[in-house]
Parts: structure tokens; C-alpha cells; sequence
């Protein structure tokens, strides 16, 4: 890097710096949102689920519509 | 409210979002995802008092803002 520093206003970024940053962050942004929901994070929300204790209204079976089918 | 298959879903769905958020805050994609992680944390277990019909990414970025101030 150079010493050359671009002109700044006082106490604030000046107009092209600031343009330059929106770009990169937009573009960080746009390549972050794109790579979608890493597996990390969907086995992280799939365990949280399994590992959930029931609410207490209701059973803990899985089974929604428990009618006993066939089993005594 | 207590956590809906589609609130679980729209939680994922937000994750993308909250990892450009994590990493502009933290400026690190490593600690940016553990950030991320925290956040689905708390907000699972404090499933129970978010609002049914509020904004879930707010929700979920002021966890994550929060938590990065916190650290």
C-alpha cells in the first residue's frame, strides 16, 4: 500500500470510499446468501427437534392420530 | 409460541441472512457461524416468546446483535 491517501472530509468517509464499501459488503452479502444453509446448521436444527421434550400438552408417541392399530 | 414445523423451517430459511449479518459484524466467517449457532440456540429455547406473526428475521438479528455485543 501506498501512503497516497484519497481527500476525506472531516470526520467522515468521503463519497467513493463509502461507495466502495457498499459494494463489497453487497457483494459479501450476495455471495454468503447464495451458499444456502450450510449442513452444520440444519443437523444443529434436526438435533434441537429430536432432543425437544414434548409440551406437556401433549404425548411424546410421534404418533398424532394414536388409534392402536391392531396392537394390544 | 411453541415451534411449528413452518417456524423451524422459517428459522432455516433465515440462516443465510443471519450469516451475512454475523460475518459484517464480526468480520470473521468462522466466529460469524458460531455467532449464527448461538443465535438458533437461544432462539429455540426462547421459542416461547416470540410473537406469532411478528417479523422473524428482526427477531433473529437482534438475538444475533445482541449476543455479539454480549462476547
Amino acid at each position: 500500500m501506498k501512503d497516497a491517501k484519497p481527500p476525506t472530509n472531516k470526520g467522515g468517509l468521503n463519497a467513493e470510499i463509502q461507495s466502495r464499501i457498499g459494494h463489497q459488503l453487497r457483494a459479501m452479502y450476495d455471495d454468503v446468501v447464495r451458499q444456502g444453509v450450510p449442513d452444520r446448521f440444519a443437523d444443529l436444527i434436526r438435533k434441537l427437534d429430536a432432543s425437544e421434550p414434548a409440551s406437556p400438552q401433549m404425548n411424546n408417541t410421534g404418533d398424532f392420530n394414536a388409534k392402536n392399530d391392531g396392537r394390544d | 409460541m411453541p415451534l411449528t414445523n413452518q417456524l423451524r423451517d422459517d428459522i432455516l430459511a433465515s440462516v443465510p441472512n443471519l450469516r451475512a449479518f454475523a460475518i459484517s459484524l464480526s468480520g470473521n466467517g468462522d466466529r460469524a457461524d458460531d455467532l449464527v449457532q448461538e443465535t438458533l440456540l437461544r432462539a429455540l429455547a426462547n421459542i416461547d416468546s416470540f410473537q406469532p406473526g411478528s417479523n422473524l428475521p428482526a427477531w433473529l438479528f437482534t438475538i444475533l446483535r445482541n449476543l455479539f455485543r454480549s462476547d
